[in-house]
């Protein structure tokens, strides 16, 4: 059971993430841009952030750049588009600036649980 | 003569036959006599074939046949008259063959002759011809043609007076041709003839009539020889005849001066009265002696040409009642003086006899008496009017050549011996910068230019030697300042009567300037070949007759000739026919006056198709009208195929991008299919048959992401993982899996060289990239028996290295390359080979994106993928990856 904010700014992704993760029990917060989800997580504890990679206005790498800034220890695993695992230099940033898991569209609910466990697990 | 060209093909069988026939006949009908009439229409038969030899075969083979057919016939009867049939037959049968073939001996010597008379006519070394009645041409030698330069076809049928020149055909149809209707032979006509290339050439022409039986005449034969060359030496001869008239003329005009000796004899006379008297009357002047009362005492011969009166007549006459009061009165002086006792000489004039002004020159000796005193005088007197003539002409003559050496605008100067001038004129004065006081104390050898002395000398020797006549070149002066002249000079000699060198004559025109001009002008030639050689265009000239008059060193390359061999021919010479005739309207177009622009396309030496870009450019002289046109043209090959390569990239980048925007957004749409469905599976229960549709569901979406994931390979954005990986290795593990997917009747080759080096790159994808050039390669085959090479090795790669393809670096690369003898791939195929979708299987056989997902890879590696392909005979794609830098290794 854990606290975890989903950023994507397709209403679809939002609606997907949620209901795998609200059937796996977890507590589910939403934005629908990348300041939206900075702004959230600045008032609240979370023990995840999902967020999309390209988004319109604050794009998904500047996002897990700021919310990086307010809680350094933050969980956040980064979605792409990509067939795989999204575009090369797009998710090598994402891994440098330390973003916990990644994740590629689309991607199977049992995918998805697997990597949120991992990024919850301790250590 | 050739007996079998005039063999009629059909008379043997023919004669055959009708033997065989006769001989059947013979025997089953009992013909008797009258069996033999048809054996000598056999013989009759003879007379066909061009050799007598076959009426007497014929006429074999008939007494043969009578005897055998008489010998078998059903006739029977008595014997003797068997005999007598059978005589009879032979009888006229030989009767026949023998007159028969003694006609035909006529008419083969007379065809012999015929034919003796023709090769004579036609191969006899002169120019003979034949005209019909009415003036034409029916036959000619075979050296008349080669004279006038024709063909017998062309000459046949013609008028000879067409071939005459314009006078020689007046004096024709006027006087010659009448002249033989009428006597039927003429001899020795000078004519002109006119050759095929305009030449006239001298002939003298002698033609008979031939006339036919009624007496007309209806063919001449004329007998023509060329005296062009004897004209020659006649007018050669004339000149020299003058020349020689000429020096009898100018001996003339020095033996002129011998009269003046004669004035030596004065002393003689005194000497001896006695001599005087006998030389008197052989002297060709007029000697008298007159008293001191000026009557005559004595006259020489001469007077009777000087006045026409008998020398005795005038024995005692006056003076006066001789010469006349006018004459009388002009030597009235002269008298007193000589009577005075001295000697006394003038000169006067005087008409003769014959009313001609005569000159004379006259001396008046006084005669002295014992005792001292004067008696009388001897008058001496000269015709002097030819002298006068000949003083007065040559003191014209030296005025001229004064004048015009003085004034003349030539140098000229005479010069002795040992190369020293005798007189220079004022031209060559000014020409060479001396004055002529100076130049008449140089040697001459010392202003000619130090280069040229040698060959100088040379002449000057030979010339006074007598092996030259005159010398004429350019030869460089020096000149007082130092400054080079280039003079056109003509030098020869002078020679006196007898044949004997008096010294040389030399003239010369400044050629400096045009020496300059040639000269600058060979440099501005030198200079435009120097850059246009060395610019990498091909350029020519061509005039307006479509011949070159220039072109530089790679116009001469590209047609496999030197510029020198290509200048002064024809454009259709050079380019070929073909070739010629497509440009022709751009030429026609220049040459009219417009700059004319066009690409071209052309097979160079070697065979290689090569693209231009050709410019035409009139050139107009100062009237405006086109001489020539200025060609530049470029090869344009390595542009096109880079262009080519370019537009080739840019469409699959295009491509890419579309696909990898597509596959993005169906991304977004796939993720609800699949991630709901999956959720939806698992809350129907274990017996709904929704569950089975609802898999089903999920099976599409997962093969929806593996095609979208393909696409991406192609596209803009697969995420490769990317490290240093051992090529060689990379490569070779992917190959593991050859025998999974290579059939049997596919025999591979393998080369990998464990050397090639390291590649930053993503293992997976490029054994992706393996794999797909390997399926290709089995597909190519079709099933059948063939070859797989597979070989990877490192090269450098060049920054115009066309095979590499144009948007690689210079550098050094791992080369995959894949090939195969399967069905190969036309240009057509080759043109979309890397385009995703494309395929030349059936639908549902391939998804047409093994190579645009390879191609993706590749580029996305910073490398190249290239095909090679021949229809028929297979394909080999080369894929080039960057090799990394050694230090990347550590």
């Amino acid at each position: 059971m854990a606290r975890i904010l989903i950023i994507d700014d397709e209403e679809n992704v939002r609606y997907v993430l949620r209901r795998i993760l609200d059937t796996a029990g977890h507590e589910v917060l939403e934005a629908a841009d990348g300041g939206q989800g900075i702004e959230i997580s600045k008032s609240e504890e979370l023990d995840l952030v999902i967020t999309d990679i390209f988004m319109p206005e604050v794009e998904g790498l500047e996002t897990l750049r700021e919310i990086r800034k307010i809680h350094p220890d933050q969980k956040i695993m980064v979605i792409s588009g990509g067939g795989k695992s999204g575009y090369l230099d797009v998710l090598d940033a994402a891994v440098l600036l330390g973003a916990t898991e990644q994740i590629a569209k689309p991607f199977s609910p049992s995918e998805l649980l697997a990597k949120v466990d991992h990024c919850l697990a301790p250590g | 003569m050739n007996v079998a060209r005039h063999l009629k093909p059909w008379l043997v069988p023919l004669a055959a036959v009708l033997a065989v026939a006769v001989f059947f006949a013979d025997l089953w009908l009992p013909l008797g006599v009258a069996g033999g009439v048809p054996y000598v229409l056999l013989v009759f038969l003879g007379w066909s074939f061009p050799k007598r030899g076959a009426i007497f075969v014929l006429a074999g083979t008939a007494t043969v046949l009578t005897a055998v057919g008489y010998l078998y016939s059903p006739q029977g009867g008595i014997p003797w008259m068997v005999m007598a049939n059978r005589g009879l037959a032979l009888l006229a049968i030989w009767g026949t063959a023998i007159p028969l073939a003694l006609a035909k001996k006529t008419q083969e010597s007379m065809q012999e002759s015929g034919e003796r008379y023709r090769k004579l006519y036609h191969d006899t070394p002169t120019m003979l011809h034949s005209l019909d009645a009415e003036g034409r041409l029916v036959g000619v030698s075979d050296y008349w043609l080669g004279v006038m330069g024709y063909e017998r076809g062309e000459v046949i049928g013609r008028k000879i007076v067409e071939f005459l020149s314009e006078e020689s055909r007046r004096r024709a149809l006027e006087t010659v041709l009448p002249a033989l209707m009428e006597t039927g032979r003429i001899a020795d006509v000078p004519y002109q003839f006119v050759k095929k290339n305009g030449e006239v050439i001298d002939v003298l022409l002698s033609a008979a009539m031939e006339m036919d039986e009624a007496g007309k005449p209806f063919r001449s034969l004329s007998v023509v020889t060329d005296v062009t060359e004897r004209k020659r030496a006649e007018e050669a001869l004339r000149k020299a005849h003058d020349d020689l008239e000429l020096r009898v003329f100018e001996r003339t005009r020095e033996l002129t001066g011998t009269l003046s000796e004669l004035r030596q004899t004065e002393s003689a006379l005194r000497e001896s009265e006695e001599r005087m008297r006998l030389m008197a009357d052989n002297l060709p002047a007029l000697v008298v002696s007159l008293d001191k009362d000026h009557r005559y005492r004595f006259a020489n011969r001469a007077y009777r040409d000087w006045f026409g009166k008998d020398p005795e007549k005038i024995i005692g006459l006056h003076a006066r009642e001789v010469l006349g009061k006018h004459v009388h009165d002009q030597t009235r002086a002269a008298r007193d003086v000589v009577l005075g006792g001295e000697t006394v000489r003038f000169d006067g004039s005087r008409p003769d006899a014959s009313g001609r002004l005569r000159h004379w020159d006259a001396t008046y000796i006084p005669e002295h008496g014992q005792s001292g005193e004067v008696t009388g005088y001897f008058a001496l007197v000269h015709d002097i009017t030819e002298r006068k003539r000949a003083e007065k002409a040559l003191r014209e003559s030296e005025e001229r050549f004064r004048s015009g050496f003085q004034y003349a605008s030539a140098g000229m100067a005479m010069i002795d011996r040992k190369g020293c001038y005798i007189s220079v004129n004022p031209t060559l004065c000014g020409m060479l910068g001396y004055t002529e006081d100076e130049l008449l104390r140089v040697d001459r050898i010392d202003i000619i230019h130090p280069e040229d002395k040698k060959v100088a000398a040379r002449d000057f020797r030979r010339l006074w030697e007598g092996e030259v006549e005159s010398v004429r070149t350019v030869r460089r002066f020096r000149r007082k300042d130092g400054e080079t002249l280039w003079g056109e000079m003509s030098i020869s000699m002078v020679r006196d009567a007898d044949d004997q060198p008096l010294y040389a004559f030399g003239q010369i025109q400044d050629v400096t300037d045009r020496k300059r001009i040639e000269e600058a002008l060979r440099d501005s030639e030198e200079q435009m070949r120097v850059i246009t050689d060395s610019v990498p265009a091909f350029i020519g000239y061509i005039d307006s007759t479509h011949r070159y008059r220039f072109v530089n060193k790679h116009y001469g390359h590209l047609h496999g000739a030197k510029p020198e061999e290509i200048v002064g021919k024809h454009v259709s010479e050079v380019i070929g026919e073909e070739l010629y005739k497509k440009i022709l309207p751009y030429r026609s177009a220049v040459l009219e006056g417009e700059v004319v622009t066009f690409e071209n396309e052309v097979v160079d030496t070697q065979g290689n198709l090569i693209y231009q870009d050709a410019t035409y450019i009139p050139h107009f002289d100062d009237s405006g009208s086109v001489i020539g046109f200025f060609a530049l043209i470029i090869d344009i090959t390595e542009r096109k195929r880079t262009e080519e390569e370019r537009r080739r990239e840019q469409r699959l980048t295009a491509l890419g991008n579309m696909a990898g925007g597509i596959a993005h957004n169906l991304n977004n749409l796939l993720l609800p299919i699949q991630a709901l469905s999956e959720m939806a599976l698992e809350e129907f229960p274990k017996a709904s048959p929704l569950r089975e549709d609802m898999r089903r569901v999920v099976r599409s979406s997962k093969s929806a992401k593996e095609l979208v994931g393909r696409i991406l390979q192609f596209g803009r954005g697969d995420w490769l993982v990317r490290q240093n990986i051992n090529v060689c290795a990379t490569v070779g593990d992917a190959l593991d899996l050859l025998p999974t997917i290579v059939p049997p009747t596919v025999k591979p080759h393998i080369h990998l060289d464990p050397d090639t080096g390291m590649v930053f790159g993503d293992a997976d994808q490029i054994q992706t990239v393996v794999m797909n050039l390997i399926l290709n390669a089995v597909d190519a085959m079709e099933g059948r028996t063939g070859e797989l090479e597979i070989s990877l090795s490192a090269v450098d790669v060049g920054d115009t290295d066309v095979e590499a393809g144009s948007r690689l670096k210079a550098g050094r690369y791992a080369r995959l390359s894949v090939a195969d003898n399967g069905r190969g791939m036309d240009t057509e195929i080759l043109e979309h080979v890397f385009e995703p979708f494309f395929t030349t299987k059936d639908i549902g056989e391939g998804s047409g994106l093994g190579l645009s997902s390879a191609y993706g890879i590749i580029t996305q590696h910073g490398g190249s993928i290239r095909v090679a392909s021949t229809p028929g005979e297979g394909s080999r794609f080369r894929v080039y990856l960057p090799l990394s830098e050694p230090r990347a290794l550590h």
